[in-house]
């Protein structure tokens, strides 16, 4: 799967590696896997902003 | 077990990131990323919506940001399980605090009770992660 500048910010749900859902709230995307008889095989995850750095704790 | 790099774009073209395929407490992320400079593992709080964890408040930690911006991040009450899957492998698990902050763009995984429990070699150039437990 290729984090895209287009899902920047997004939630994404992908299977084997293919985007097969978007949405900008996760609980919203969950909804919309719920519904799949494969949800299973799905993988959530946050593409984080197109230039990012991480943090420290402080 | 091995796996790829993610590929990323980003305003200095695609560039290649560590990421795990990992569980918290059945909840399957894709590409976590593994930033092995943070000090501890480090979720968007929309995902606590769905683990629906006991958070502990008074034991927030004022975070850092690598730009300079600082807020808190709050740890689960409990250590929750982490799980790391392959086809062809058996699972690696084991149990760790994770913390949650409101406006977390990432998912990453930090060296408290998460990247310091794995023996991790990077291959940057072939884009590959080993791992081990």
């Amino acid at each position: 799967m290729v984090f895209s500048k287009k899902n920047a910010g997004k939630w994404v749900a992908s299977k084997s590696g293919k985007v097969v859902a978007t949405a900008s709230k996760l609980e919203v995307l969950v909804r919309k896997i719920d519904t799949r008889k494969d949800k299973k095989s799905i993988r959530f995850d946050k593409v984080p902003p197109a230039n990012f750095v991480g943090f420290y704790g402080v | 077990m091995e796996f790829e790099y993610t590929k990323k774009e980003c305003d200095l073209g695609t560039v290649f990131i560590p990421t795990l395929p990992i569980s918290f407490n059945g909840f399957p992320v894709g590409h976590a990323l593994i930033d092995t400079g943070a000090e501890m593992t480090l979720l968007p709080m929309e995902i606590n919506n769905i683990l629906q964890l006991e958070l502990d408040v008074e034991r927030s930690i004022d975070v850092g940001s690598a730009g300079g911006g600082k807020f808190k991040a709050i740890p689960s009450k409990k250590k929750i399980l982490f799980t790391l899957e392959h086809s062809g492998f058996r699972p690696l698990s084991w149990k760790g605090t994770v913390y949650f902050a409101p406006r977390q763009d990432a998912i990453l995984l930090g060296q408290y009770q998460c990247l310091s429990e794995l023996t991790i070699t990077l291959d940057a150039p072939n884009h590959k992660i080993y791992v081990n437990l």
